[in-house]
């Protein structure tokens, strides 16, 4: 059962993508599969989940890929917190997509469904590789599979935005290849063991290079400036899109990719010795100030999030860079909080786009009063992500606080806080905007469609759940406490 | 003879065969006129030929034939592989030349010219 | 199977006789002869392949010459032309003869459409071809690869100068540099044989070691077979060879001859020249290696900038043949079988890309537009046979790039890694090119059709997917690009690195 789990869960999806090419004909029939498909695979995540917290080995050796390196899955504490994450809000962001791919009544829907599912694919095989080589084959499989869902609307601006992405990811990629041979040669496996696997005695100039390699391969996907350019191009995607890979799944992954590299490729005694994670914090320190600072400046609400969401990933790379047990496990989980509060503000942006065609920052006055529910919802999102307590955004930010004090790093400290106070300033103008202006324009109440507005306030209240309560639900806060004790013990 | 004379016949062959090829390489390099650089090609492999021959032959040395009993000496023979070699060799250039004929042909009838430079503006 | 090396020979030789007297006037049956050859030769390659992995190399005496009593006792030197199998021999030629079979069902409709009455003569010559291609690959005697190489080239120039008068233009270009570089080989065996007496290549092996001539004949073969094989900077042929022949032969030649003549010159470097082609006076692997780098870099970057499809795709084969000439030029175990493994790779997608060229007609990259509407299987099976020229994991194209950055890191060669990885990413630019060209730029209309009221969807194009002939092998070459990814491991340490150590 244990060696099961982690084929189901890469099953799952790809029974789902090839369902819905299969039934690419009969709309309702297809995306009933995508909904089970992710249905299932939310259900199998949970399961690993369990297993994992109770101490149980998942895993599974396929067949060998290069020589010293077969496809290897296995769930961690981190990767099963991932995996968790985004099969559930796959499952929540299906029932999205439904009723915003046909309110917006989009073309291309089946290819749409499809490559969403081979992403979760992708995410799934991410999460569960237990050494590099596995780890490269679906880190590039989900650059590829995000292409086509960049390039959705086929415009001009689609096409450059993905050719930018395509750029930026594949460079990205074949850095993390060099990198990954390279540490195959000095350390003879391609393993990630907590704690690290490059032996101590190599010379620092080496150690260097190396270290900006895998960093440059990662850091793309995390949108660390100044790698993140990428980012603001591709919201010209569909919003789910926009919701899940770019505020979840992909990024996401650039994080998790940091979080390997930092504990299980390098290890913090290593990284600490070498001076290496000093440097990638304050580059995540900038990133979250200026991000902050150039989402103030953007009236379209969906590049406004893109910027938000640069700044809130350096948060995760942030607390990965400073070594500490508590500030590594903030940074962890934050990638859940930040994922929730951000998947519930692209939501909401949505459900205005299809609802009333608004893309705009300085369109929405008023609008409060059209759309409470999605305006409330909005307005928790945004109070979450500014780091207020009882919200989910405020354990990391705590946890993360107390690493840059433990650590003396006063710098850090402050940015962290001029960034919770610069999250209010381009975020809460929208609520007041929606609630205290009027508009001829949104005087009637026509709140989204329910396929649209159920999965916000879905997600808005698992912002309140799981900040007030991070076992609630499983033991998610103890697996990422777990996977970052293991790794600097 | 001097003894720098001596050394010069004792290679004649062997300056023969690089003039050739120079020359044939020459003339593909620097002609415009398409049958031209076939004659350098032919004065290239020629240059070739001479070069294989050269190796085999001997002073004094005999006709390659079994006369009689007994092993023949090889020291007292030429060496009758690389002339086996060339008869080949020269069958594949004669080959190489007719290809390239017929080639020619086809571009003199369709164009009027074999003037590479008049070949590619009439193309273009 | 005892005679299966010559029969390998014998078979798409006879098919090419076959149709030159019988079948001249009749496509059919010369398609049906030649694929059946080709076919032939194919699982004939494969079965010794298999064999050769089993039981170690396979040697067979032409006409018997060289058995013991058939010549003057005392005279232990092999006098006959001997046949040779190894694994690397083997490799290259089931490699070669499977894409020339399916290059040969690929050519049906595109020889009835672009060649006409002239059908019979491309079969007849392009079985020709495949028998010097299959001799060079098996053959154990120097000169005697001269001859299959000749043999495979003439068919070769002859093919190429087989469309208009374009093609014979390049056609003749590529007779003088292709001739040029097999007299430079011939001049080298000639240097090989003055030094040591033998032409047969594993009594080469044996007597060559530190002889002044060495290093003079190594220049010449390198420089030879360099030009034949298309290494940077002797690729001036193959752009025009490719972009102006007909289809039906760029898709023929495209996949196959480059391949056999790096064959050939890893012959010479490995088996023959041995250590002292890497630590002699010559540092040819280091030569060879950067020639590869430079290409690999060159080749992606001018094909970046084209707008003709098949000159794209030419001038990425450049690129591409660099990559075999960094795992030559490296020559660790690991680096040749990169090389080996990428000549199985390249020789897949390249076919794949030239049937894709061939069936959808496209010139230009701009007239790809709509393929994905138009013939959606072609279109798939384009998106596979570019992710993996990208080097899109699991895809064989990533495997050969693994390796050849494995074996430059290995070999302490950073810098030769950073090309292969530059290489990569022009790589991208110009794959990306046609698939955005092919799936994603806007359709025109069709004349007929009504034009729709300015919606998103467009009036879908007719499908007009290409007939199974043209189909079929299309959709396996696809899938054996994804096999042999999947595989590639077990290609490599049960095949490949055996015959590289």
């Amino acid at each position: 059962m244990n060696a099961l789990l982690p084929l189901l869960l890469l099953a799952a999806p790809l029974a789902g993508a090839l369902w819905i090419v299969a039934f690419a004909r009969r709309p309702n029939l297809r995306e009933a599969g995508s909904l089970l498909a992710a249905g299932v695979m939310a259900v199998v995540a949970g399961l690993i989940v369990t297993r994992v917290a109770a101490g149980d080995s998942v895993e599974v050796v396929l067949l060998d890929l290069v020589p010293g390196a077969p496809l290897h899955l296995r769930a961690d504490g981190l990767g099963a917190f991932f995996a968790f994450m985004a099969s559930g809000l796959w499952a929540i962001t299906t029932v999205y997509s439904i009723g915003y791919m046909r309110g917006a009544r989009e073309h291309a829907q089946t290819r749409y469904y499809f490559w969403f599912a081979v992403c979760l694919l992708a995410v799934a095989g991410l999460t569960l590789s237990a050494n590099l080589v596995t780890f490269f084959v679906f880190y590039e499989l989900l650059t590829v599979a995000t292409y086509p869902l960049v390039v959705h609307k086929q415009s001009a601006e689609a096409i450059r935005a993905g050719r930018k992405y395509l750029a930026y990811a594949l460079t990205a990629g074949l850095l993390l290849l060099a990198a990954i041979i390279w540490t195959h040669e000095l350390a003879g496996e391609f393993a990630l063991r907590p704690g690290g696997i490059l032996p101590p005695d190599i010379p620092r100039g080496s150690l260097w290079a190396l270290f900006g390699l895998f960093i440059g391969g990662v850091a793309v996907k995390a949108g660390v400036m100044p790698l993140h350019s990428w980012l603001p191009s591709a919201m010209v995607a569909p919003t789910p899109v926009s919701a899940l890979l770019h505020a979840v799944a992909v990024v996401k992954a650039g994080v998790f990719g940091v979080a390997r590299v930092v504990g299980w490729v390098f290890g913090p005694t290593l990284l600490a010795d070498l001076g290496g994670a000093e440097v990638l914090a304050w580059f995540a320190a900038s990133t979250i100030v200026l991000s902050s600072l150039i989402a103030l400046l953007q009236d379209n609400l969906k590049r406004r999030l893109a910027f938000s969401t640069i700044g809130q990933l350096s948060y995760c790379v942030l607390g990965l860079a400073l070594l500490t047990p508590e500030a590594m496990a903030g940074g962890m989980f934050h990638m859940l909080g930040h994922g929730l509060m951000k998947i519930t503000l692209f939501f909401c942006a949505g459900a205005i786009y299809v609802t009333t065609k608004k893309t705009r920052v300085s369109q929405l006055d008023g609008i409060g009063r059209q759309m409470p529910y999605t305006m409330i919802a909005f307005g928790v999102a945004a109070v979450g992500l500014a780091g207020f307590p009882p919200l989910v955004g405020f354990t990391a930010k705590w946890f993360l606080l107390e690493g840059t004090t433990a650590t003396g790093h006063t710098a850090f400290s402050v940015a962290l806080v001029l960034s919770g106070v610069l999250n209010i300033a381009y975020l809460f103008p929208i609520v007041l905007r929606a609630f205290f202006r009027s508009s001829p324009d949104h005087a009637e109440r026509a709140d989204a469609r329910p396929a649209l507005l159920a999965p916000l306030l879905v997600t808005a209240a698992l912002t309140i759940v799981i900040g007030l309560a991070p076992d609630a639900l499983l033991p998610l806060w103890s697996l990422v406490a777990e996977a970052a004790a293991e790794v600097t013990r | 003879m001097s003894p720098v004379l001596d050394e010069l016949m004792a290679r004649l062959n062997y300056i023969g065969y690089v003039g050739l090829t120079l020359i044939g390489f020459y003339a593909m390099i620097t002609r415009a006129h398409l049958m031209r650089q076939v004659v350098g090609l032919v004065i290239f492999q020629t240059g070739i030929i001479v070069f294989f021959i050269s190796t085999a032959a001997k002073w004094g040395g005999a006709l390659p034939i079994a006369v009689g009993e007994g092993t023949p000496a090889p020291v007292e023979h030429m060496n009758p592989l690389p002339h086996a070699l060339m008869l080949t060799a020269i069958v594949v250039s004669v080959a190489v030349q007719g290809v390239a004929l017929a080639l020619l042909i086809r571009l003199k009838r369709t164009y009027g010219t074999l003037d590479e430079d008049e070949l590619v503006q009439q193309m273009d | 199977m005892e005679h299966a090396p010559v029969l390998l020979l014998l078979a798409p030789l006879a098919a090419s006789i076959l149709i030159a007297v019988l079948a001249m006037r009749r496509t059919g049956v010369a398609y049906a002869v030649a694929t059946t050859a080709t076919a032939a030769a194919a699982a004939l390659s494969w079965a010794l392949l298999l064999r050769v992995v089993e039981h170690g190399p396979v040697t067979y005496l032409v006409a018997g010459w060289g058995e013991t009593g058939a010549h003057p006792p005392g005279l232990d030197l092999n006098i006959g032309i001997e046949l040779v199998v190894d694994v690397m021999g083997g490799f290259v030629a089931a490699v070669v003869a499977t894409m020339a079979a399916m290059s040969m069902v690929w050519s049906r409709h595109s020889v009835l459409e672009e060649l006409g009455d002239r059908g019979p003569t491309f079969y007849a010559v392009a079985c020709l071809a495949l028998t010097g291609l299959l001799g060079m690959c098996v053959t154990g005697d120097a000169f005697n690869l001269f001859v299959f190489l000749e043999v495979a080239s003439l068919a070769g120039y002859a093919l190429v100068g087989s469309g208009g008068g374009r093609s014979q233009l390049a056609a003749f270009r590529y007779l003088i540099l292709g001739a040029t570089g097999a007299s430079l080989y011939l001049l080298g065996v000639g240097y090989l044989y003055a030094a040591t007496g033998t032409l047969n290549m594993g009594d080469l092996a044996g007597l060559l070691t530190d002889h002044p001539l060495t290093p003079v004949a190594l220049a010449f073969i390198i420089s030879g077979l360099g030009l034949k094989m298309g290494l940077f900077p002797l690729h001036a042929w193959m752009p025009d060879a490719y972009t102006c022949s007909p289809s039906a032969v760029a898709a023929f030649i495209a996949p196959v001859f480059t391949k056999v003549m790096a064959l050939a010159l890893m012959r010479f470097l490995f088996t023959i020249f041995g250590v002292e082609a890497f630590e002699g006076a010559l540092p040819a692997g280091q030569i060879i290696a950067w020639m590869g780098a430079i290409a690999a870099i060159v080749g992606a970057g001018v094909a970046a900038v084209q707008s003709d499809l098949r000159r794209l795709l030419a001038w990425s084969s450049v690129g591409q043949i660099g990559y075999i000439g960094v795992g030559i030029g490296i020559g660790s175990p690991l680096a040749i079988a990169a090389a080996l493994l990428h000549v199985m790779n390249h020789s897949l997608m390249k076919g794949a890309l030239f049937y894709v060229a061939g069936s959808s007609r496209a010139r230009r990259i701009s007239e790809l537009r709509g393929l994905s509407r138009r013939m959606p299987v072609t279109a798939v099976c384009l998106v596979i046979a570019a992710a993996s020229l990208v080097g899109v994991p699991p895809l064989g194209g990533f495997f050969s790039k693994w390796y050849l950055l494995q074996a430059a890191i290995g070999a302490s060669q950073p810098w030769l890694a950073a090309a292969v990885i530059g290489g990569s990413l022009l790589a991208i630019a110009y794959v990306f090119r046609i698939l955005e060209a092919a799936l994603l730029a806007p359709e025109k209309a069709p004349a007929t059709a009504t034009t729709s009221s300015g919606g998103a969807v467009s009036a879908p194009l007719p499908r007009t997917e290409s007939p199974p002939s043209s189909l079929a092998p299309l959709v396996v070459v696809s899938g054996l690009i994804i096999v042999t990814g999947l595989l590639s491991h077990l290609i490599v340490t049960r095949w490949l690195l055996g015959a590289a150590g």
